[in-house]
């Protein structure tokens, strides 16, 4: 019997794994996964969306209350903002289930956002743990979180709009500071545009730097990067070829000087 | 000191320290030893799951504790951990807890706590098993006299989902609850009550405030009304405004000789408190068939209405039949509906054999579910009241609006008994739904039907100890016992539980 209880004793050293997670102001962990709808390989990373406000809905396809609040996600989040080229919307499916489910949790909750699958280990450098399912996340341009939910993500979707409002108005201004002033980076609407299949960018730097020109689908994926280096400051200019892709707006992104500038095109074919 | 060991070391001391021989100790041990993996991983590997539970009874005080002990290959999902404890003082009208209890406020409106006795819950992602349980940590006080009953508690309800190994420990029970209630028998027929319960959600200084009231009467032998209705105090009472958070929950009973049912109504909106510490009423019909278990619809409580009528005949000769419809509305930002038909049948046919049949039609929205149909017949044949033979066929199909084909499931199971210790059986199971025949681990929509074959054998050797083994492949998927419900996962292998009471 003593042998017993002193079991029990030895038993209270626990053991334990300790979670780690992001914080709000703190660099959010990146990630790749699959899109769900696309052709195997086809993958979306919060790397390549950097310069965009990035909302994430970490669900679960066979999670009950995931198929019945994923519709608040659709109007009240992605339907808002999804006219503005400096936002995307991503789901990510904590539960890892197969690709079936997640065709199935789409069109219950009618969502149109790029799908993601296979993010269960996204969710734990999140959140610590693989409970926390039926969350927001919103990601600044910056890479840095700005708004991690603790509840559901019907109880604080206005709460998730302010941010979003509020992260795409420091966005705004700062295109807007920065292209009136003479001291700072500029970025010129392509020419020609609409345009097929090729077209011209022109940039104007204040100062030498690191700089980067990226080019996105209108899903928020990275489908080129055009400049990546140092360069003289002064004016550049550089041309696209868009042959190997679709029709379609995509959006063309200047980070320099630790800022960010994007505009829109239109390849027509 | 830790609390937990400070506990537990008062616990050890009493026991050792006591000389009245009037004090009892008793309690049991799980022990589920696993060889296997989900079907559609490769590496097998060995879990040895246990289960401690102890009591300590000296006069009016009694202790308890909770072990859970798991152990892989794996390091980081393993644990050893105290995961429950108590001690509690009681009396003929007085009852006061200190440490883990479970408890509820009203019908669960506001607060349910419970415990599925013998489950051992597995998340995919974490892979660690453990008990499936909710319950409050903190202190409970109670008093019940043959007018007045009154309770009051401040405790934080665990948040199951994640597992014992979860660190740091204190984010398993993000809620703080104080609530008290108090019920009045006005007669041995009418009984009213109300609560007050106020929360701090995710360690939040912000409280919320909630009311309630509940009643409950037998006017005559044959009928019975109840009810509860809860609400934040913010809100308007009985406005039932969409911004709102209350519950509304009533129900009647009633029976006339043989004949006899039950209809109930609910109507939530916003009552998903903290992470989910309540439970109201889900008025759904939790079938025990496993095809139907599997497809029980989940309470939305951030809003639902609904009824369920239910009634049941009982034949003279022993014969029953029972018929329930359930519909219930999600008015969320989409609408979902959700409506089901359920009859059964019982017929026996003499001493030894027994019919059981049912047929089931629902429209599931939520699960993107039409059309279902589920029927199953159940055939158990006793020889000479030892050896018996249970058949359990059942069948459900279903369509889906994008599916171009519809999805079937089959079940089959055969089982001999030899009363009252032993029983072995086969189960078969079959899937053509996508979602079951799909490999997770694979991009490509595999469609070929799916196949669960197992065996069980159970052997009582004595009224405190029996062995449960299984061997081969089980089907999980969601599961609902009173109420709960949660995901259970597949299994191919071999399982052995040893369960003992002592």
């Amino acid at each position: 019997m003593k042998t017993f209880f002193f079991t029990i004793l030895i038993l209270l050293f626990s053991t334990g794994y300790a979670s780690a997670q992001v914080s709000v102001g703190e660099e959010a962990p990146d990630f790749t996964h699959q899109v769900l709808g696309e052709s195997e390989g086809t993958n979306i990373s919060l790397s390549d969306l950097e310069g965009q406000v990035v909302y994430i809905f970490f669900y679960g396809a066979g999670c009950p209350h995931c198929r019945t609040n994923g519709p608040v996600t659709e109007t009240e989040i992605y339907q808002t903002f999804k006219d503005d080229t400096n936002f995307v919307a991503l789901g990510l499916d904590t539960w890892d289930d197969p690709v079936s489910n997640n065709q199935n949790f789409r069109n219950v909750t009618g969502i149109t956002y790029p799908l993601l699958l296979n993010a269960g280990q996204t969710l734990v450098d999140y959140y610590g743990g693989s409970g926390f399912y039926d969350r927001s996340v919103v990601i600044g341009a910056d890479g840095f979180l700005k708004y991690k939910g603790t509840t559901f993500v019907d109880s604080d979707y206005e709460d998730v709009v302010d941010v979003i409002v509020d992260e795409l108005a420091i966005l705004s201004t700062s295109s807007e500071i920065d292209n009136d002033s003479p001291t700072s980076i500029r970025l010129d609407q392509n020419y020609p545009n609409p345009f097929n299949p090729s077209t011209t960018i022109s940039y104007q730097l204040a100062s030498p730097g690191e700089v980067k020109l990226q080019i996105f689908n209108a899903l928020g994926q990275q489908i080129a990067t055009l400049v990546d280096g140092f360069q003289a400051s002064g004016s550049q200019s550089i041309s696209w070829n868009a042959t190997s892709v679709p029709s379609g707006i995509y959006m063309y992104r200047l980070i320099a000087g630790g800022e960010v500038l994007t505009k829109r095109m239109m390849l027509i074919k | 000191m830790k609390k937990t060991e400070f506990i537990l070391f008062f616990f050890t001391f009493v026991i050792f320290g006591s000389k009245d021989s009037k004090a009892q100790v008793y309690g049991s041990n799980t022990v589920e030893i696993q060889y296997g993996n989900l079907p559609f991983e490769d590496k097998n590997f060995g879990s040895s799951y246990d289960q401690v539970n102890l009591f300590y009874d000296h006069n009016n005080l009694s202790f308890y504790g909770r072990v859970e002990y798991f152990l892989t290959p794996y390091e980081d999902r393993n644990y050893q951990d105290l995961t429950q404890k108590r001690i509690q003082y009681r009396d003929d009208t007085f009852r006061i807890r200190l440490g883990n209890f479970y408890e509820t406020i009203g019908r669960g409106l506001l607060l349910r706590s419970y415990d599925i006795p013998g489950s051992v819950y597995e998340d995919e992602f974490e892979r660690t098993r453990y008990s499936f349980f909710r319950d409050l940590e903190g202190i409970a006080v109670d008093a019940t006299t043959s007018w007045l009953e009154v309770k009051a508690l401040h405790a934080k309800p665990l948040f199951n989902i994640l597992p014992p190994n979860f660190k740091p420990d204190t984010l398993r029970r993000p809620d703080l609850v104080e609530a008290i209630q108090a019920n009045v028998f006005l007669s041995e027929k009418i009984s009213i009550g109300g609560a007050f319960m106020r929360s701090y959600p995710n360690f939040s200084n912000a409280t919320s405030e909630y009311g309630s009231f509940m009643f409950s009467s037998t006017p005559i032998q044959n009928i019975s009304f109840f009810g509860e209705y809860a609400f934040e105090t913010d809100a308007q009472v009985l406005a039932f405004q969409k911004e709102d958070a209350y519950a509304l929950y009533l129900g009647s009973n009633f029976y006339i000789d043989s004949f006899g049912g039950s209809i109930e109504y609910k109507n939530y909106n916003n009552f998903r408190l903290g992470q989910g510490y309540n439970d109201p009423p889900s008025l759904i019909k939790e079938h025990t068939y496993p095809v139907l278990n599997r497809s029980t619809h989940v309470l939305e409580t951030s809003n639902e209405t609904g009824f369920q009528f239910e009634t049941y005949y009982n034949f003279e000769e022993g014969h029953a039949i029972t018929a329930n419809f359930t519909t219930a509305k999600n008015d969320l930002f989409r609408e979902f509906n959700y409506m089901e038909f359920f009859l059964e049948g019982y017929y026996e046919v003499d001493d030894f054999l027994s019919i059981k049949t049912f047929f089931d039609y629902a429209d599931d929205e939520p699960k993107s579910e039409e059309n279902r149909i589920s029927v199953g017949l159940i055939t158990d044949k006793s020889f000479n009241y030892e050896w018996g033979l249970n058949l359990d066929l059942q069948y459900q199909t279903f369509e889906r609006s994008f599916d171009p084909d519809p999805s079937s499931n089959y079940y089959g199971a055969i089982t001999f008994t030899y009363l009252p210790d032993i029983s072995a059986g086969i189960v078969f199971e079959a899937s053509t739904d996508p979602q079951q025949t799909d490999n997770p681990n694979t991009f490509a929509v595999e469609t070929e039907t799916r196949t669960w074959l197992g065996t069980n054998f159970s052997y009582r050797f004595s009224s405190s100890n029996r062995i449960d083994v299984f061997a081969g492949k089980r089907r999980g998927g969601p599961a609902c016992t009173s109420g709960i419900c949660y995901e259970i996962l597949d299994f191919e292998g071999v399982e052995v539980r040893f369960s003992t009471r002592f």
